[in-house]
């Protein structure tokens, strides 16, 4: 009973299953309309936190207006049904709409800044709204409100009764939480997460931050939308009340307070809020708000992540397991073929190839008073490793920074496979094929580690919302094929054993060597490493060594950075040493480390 | 009339300016928009509300000594009030992502809201000065003596914040740790110290603000700080945040605009205007009129 249990609890498929039966049950279990009515709020309310959740909890956007979206459903409904006697029915595509296109409007401008600020912005829009509803008295009543809207009705079924309107909400309910689950699951929702948690590391694996973040707002406002309807359905009246700031608030508590980010916290929180709020109802309204104000600070200082905590890395169900770690079959090579399949990349055939595929000319950068990098030109030809050496202080970070578009130049250009990338997005440069690492491993902890390798694959999914959601089957085979592929990757890398692991949880060698395998996945034409054995032990740089040899083999360059000089002597085709902020020289290892101002540079003068 | 409005928005751009001020020192110390600032405005007015009669009946005759008395223990006590938000909204998750220090802030100001409400008042309550307030008529506008208070007060403050920051040990403890707390750390400066402080005189500066608007306009309610204190927020924003004389130039700016706006629309639509400004200037020109001091590079 109890493994079964387990079973169940592990698969998200039949969570949501046991979920709807669970909710499909109630009716038959409970006749008090009392009863069916308090249900009936704790679904509205389920579904404008599971909404909310998807904006604060997966994309971390701090929204505080989000009662705004809400609004616009009840007044659609409101409006459209007491001046015109539009059904409920036909309200709903209409609200749909107009919360979306509101979203588009607020969300451009402010979906840029940082979250603090969008935090501010959010809240004088859900203000703005509420005094425009309050002070409209000819279109929204004022503060009186509507009432007089046309009775739902199902095939001429009336739909006033709480227990009949329960069907249709739980029906609503059911697919609210297989689409947010669905989208969580998706590369959407991992790229929501990388967005969350790092936007520079998200950045550098090909998403479009801004399109994220406004996708999450976008699928926010639509569940609070098209719920703000049936709201006004169920209430039969709409009035400002409905949606002041401390709705707001109360729907982001109910977030924090089920777990951000955490699908079944999204419903028990806001189930956990009608119940408190229904039980204070008698005693006293005003109290529900000391309450909740109490609870989000004890959640906040106590229990950080929510009464039901996001999972990560939840397997998927029917994935083959692993074999137990020890040594792996000789060759990473074979493994790597799948990868090599997709990249596209022709593997060279010996010999220096002509054009080179990323070339850096004449690039030159201040911050301030220093001249961080100085007319520095570089070329790296496919498949062919070139390692930037130089002291602390030289520029090679700024340099790369350069070439994935995290700097701008001053002056100089950069081209890769004959595209001008000078000021080109981060994003758009991951999609030409350029991925890099950091001096610092940043992988997402709120992924698990085969989560975060297909996450770097971002760029590989096809676009599109509505597939996700609808589930189709190509959708499904790419995304089986993306973790098949992300399993090939930590496989080869030898980081099987690991792949569900948390990457904090990982040692940093191991966490440098997921990062390549995130870049991997990008299915790139050159990886910036920066600084990939800091922190690696002799025996690990050697087989670091090895992997960045056998990546090459797959036709892919590598721009290298490392003080290692025997990470660098055993790799690299082609050596350039900086100092501050200048090239010295370029050419064979040898001559490089010869050359008498890299002896000096390196000595010290 | 004209005039009288300009007046109007320059007395209420002090009120606005205190608010921003208090945003600000936060903000430009720790990057957090406190919104606990907010209903800390709230509390300096409730404060008076019990400290002005009281002073009033122990000094007969003495109006504005007792004003005087209740301004300033009501502006400490709110202080006092500062450091125990700090010591919930930052102190214990300074290391969590800033939004939990912004839902967190956000929670002390509806506690405090709905204990005013739940605790004392419900309603709007009506605030009687302790002292007699005269209408004086310059160019034939009219200011209230406490408008000039206000407006006083709240540059005197703000000068006294100047030269606080600029000249004193403790201001450059305040600047080294907003330019850069971990260089501030080696150099000796107590940073908790620091913040707690900053956390405190932010807070005065908000609860004298409640005491100066509710006396002057008559009124106070557990709601009173949630427009006024966005307005606030505006102003930091308009004249950049993190800059102490961006505070003053929003502050007034925000006044003066709004009260003009009322000559165009009917006045339940001024918050509108500023929330609008608000928008506008955080999408355009987020560093404000004078430029972000400590503006973060991100």
């Amino acid at each position: 009973m109890g493994r079964a249990v387990a079973r169940i609890a592990a698969n998200p498929a039949a969570r949501i299953l046991s979920a709807i039966a669970l909710l499909l049950i109630v009716p038959f279990v409970v006749s008090s309309s009392y009863v069916l009515d308090i249900a009936d709020d704790m679904i509205i309310w389920a579904i404008l936190t599971l909404g909310l959740n998807v904006v604060v909890g997966f994309a971390g956007l701090l929204d505080l207006g989000y009662i705004a979206f809400f609004a616009i459903g009840g007044y659609t409904f409101g409006v459209l049904g007491s001046k015109l006697g539009v059904s409920m029915w036909l309200s709903i595509p209409v609200s749909a709409v107009l919360v979306l296109v509101a979203a588009v409007i607020i969300g451009i401008p402010t979906l840029r800044l940082k979250s603090d600020y969008l935090a501010i912005m959010t809240l004088g829009f859900g203000e703005i709204i509420y005094l425009t509803v309050n002070n409209l008295n000819g279109l929204t009543g004022g503060p009186n409100g509507l009432y007089n809207m046309p009775v739902p009705r199902f095939f001429g079924i009336s739909l006033q009764e709480p227990g009949q309107f329960y069907w249709f909400l739980a029906i609503l309910l059911a697919l609210a939480l297989l689409a947010t689950s669905r989208l969580r699951r998706s590369h959407i929702g991992r790229a929501w997460l990388a967005v969350r948690h790092d936007e520079l590391a998200a950045r550098a694996t090909g998403v479009n931050v801004v399109r994220l973040k406004l996708l999450a707002y976008m699928v926010g406002a639509l569940w609070a939308g098209v719920v703000g309807v049936l709201f006004a359905a169920k209430q039969t009246i709409v009035s400002p009340t409905s949606f002041q700031f401390s709705q707001s608030f109360y729907v982001l508590s109910s977030v924090i307070i089920g777990g951000m980010g955490s699908i079944p916290g999204a419903i028990v929180g806001g189930f956990i809020f009608i119940l408190i709020s229904e039980s204070l109802q008698g005693v006293a309204q005003s109290y529900s708000s000391i309450v909740f104000s109490v609870a989000l600070l004890a959640v906040i200082l106590m229990r950080p992540k929510g009464i039901v905590p996001a999972r990560v890395g939840a397997r998927a169900v029917g994935r083959v397991q692993h074999a137990p770690p020890g040594p792996r079959p000789s060759g990473l090579l074979q493994p790597l073929s799948g990868a090599d399949a997709v990249t596209g990349a022709a593997p060279p055939s010996g010999g220096a190839p002509t054009a080179p595929l990323l070339s850096v000319s004449g690039v030159s950068v201040r911050f301030g008073g220093v001249q961080a990098v100085r007319d520095v030109s570089i070329s790296v030809h496919p498949a062919q490793i070139l390692s930037v050496i130089g002291p602390n202080g030289a520029g090679k970070t700024t340099l790369l920074n350069i070439i994935s578009g995290f700097v701008r130049p001053d002056r100089g250009s950069v081209y890769l496979a004959g595209r001008e990338l000078t000021h080109m997005r981060v994003d758009l440069r991951a999609k030409l094929g350029l991925a890099r690492t950091f001096q610092t491993p940043r992988l997402l902890p709120t992924l698990s580690v085969v989560d975060n390798v297909m996450q770097g694959g971002h760029v590989t999914f096809s676009p599109g919302i509505l597939s996700v959601v609808v589930g189709t089957t190509r959708r499904r085979r790419e995304e089986r094929q993306a973790r098949e592929q992300a399993e090939e990757l930590l496989d080869a890398l030898e980081l099987s054993h690991v792949a569900d692991s948390i990457p904090t949880e990982l040692s940093y060698g191991d966490q440098r060597r997921c990062e390549i395998a995130r870049c991997l996945a990008l299915h790139p034409r050159i990886i910036l490493l920066d600084e990939p054995a800091a922190g690696m032990n002799a025996p690990e740089t050697e087989a670091l060594g090895r992997l960045l040899l056998r990546v090459r083999e797959l036709g892919i360059a590598l721009l290298l950075i490392d003080h290692d000089m025997s990470l660098v002597r055993a790799v690299s085709d082609r050596v350039t040493a900086m100092d501050r902020g200048a090239t010295v020289t370029s050419g064979k290892m040898e001559e490089v480390l010869r050359h008498p101002d890299v002896v000096q540079s390196y000595l010290g003068a | 009339m004209f005039l009288q409005e300009i007046i109007n928005g320059i007395v209420v751009g002090a009120s606005y300016t205190l608010i921003a001020l208090g945003f600000t020192l936060v903000y430009g110390l720790i990057r957090l928009i406190n919104f606990a600032q907010i209903s800390l405005y709230t509390l300096g007015a409730y404060l008076a509300l019990f400290f002005s009669p009281l002073f009033a009946s122990l000094l007969p005759g003495h109006g504005w000594i007792a004003f005087g008395l209740s301004i300033l223990t009501s502006g400490l006590l709110t202080g006092a009030a500062g450091v125990a938000v700090a010591g919930v909204a930052w102190w214990p998750i300074r290391r969590a992502p800033t939004i939990s220090m912004l839902v967190s802030s956000l929670a002390i100001l509806i506690l405090i809201e709905s204990l005013i409400e739940v605790f004392i008042s419900p309603v709007p309550e009506v605030v009687k000065p302790p002292v007699s307030d005269r209408n004086l008529t310059i160019l034939g506008s009219h200011v209230s003596t406490l408008q000039i208070v206000m407006f006083g007060g709240g540059l005197a403050l703000t000068l006294v914040l100047y030269l606080f920051i600029r000249t004193t040990r403790f201001g450059r403890a305040i600047r080294s740790v907003a330019s850069n707390p971990n260089s501030a750390a080696v150099l000796g400066v107590n940073i908790g110290a620091t913040v707690f402080a900053v956390f405190a005189i932010a807070a005065m500066l908000a609860g004298v603000s409640g005491v100066l608007v509710s006396n002057t306009y008559g009124v106070a309610s557990f709601t009173m700080g949630e427009i006024v204190g966005l307005k606030g927020f505006t102003a930091a924003v308009l004249g950049g945040m993190g800059n102490i004389w961006g505070a003053v130039v929003g502050g007034f700016t925000l006044g003066i605009l709004e009260s003009i706006s009322t000559f165009l629309l009917p006045s339940q639509w001024t918050a509108v205007v500023a929330f609008a400004v608000l928008i506008l200037v955080l999408a355009f020109r987020p560093t404000g009129i004078l430029g972000t001091r400590l503006a973060d590079r991100a």
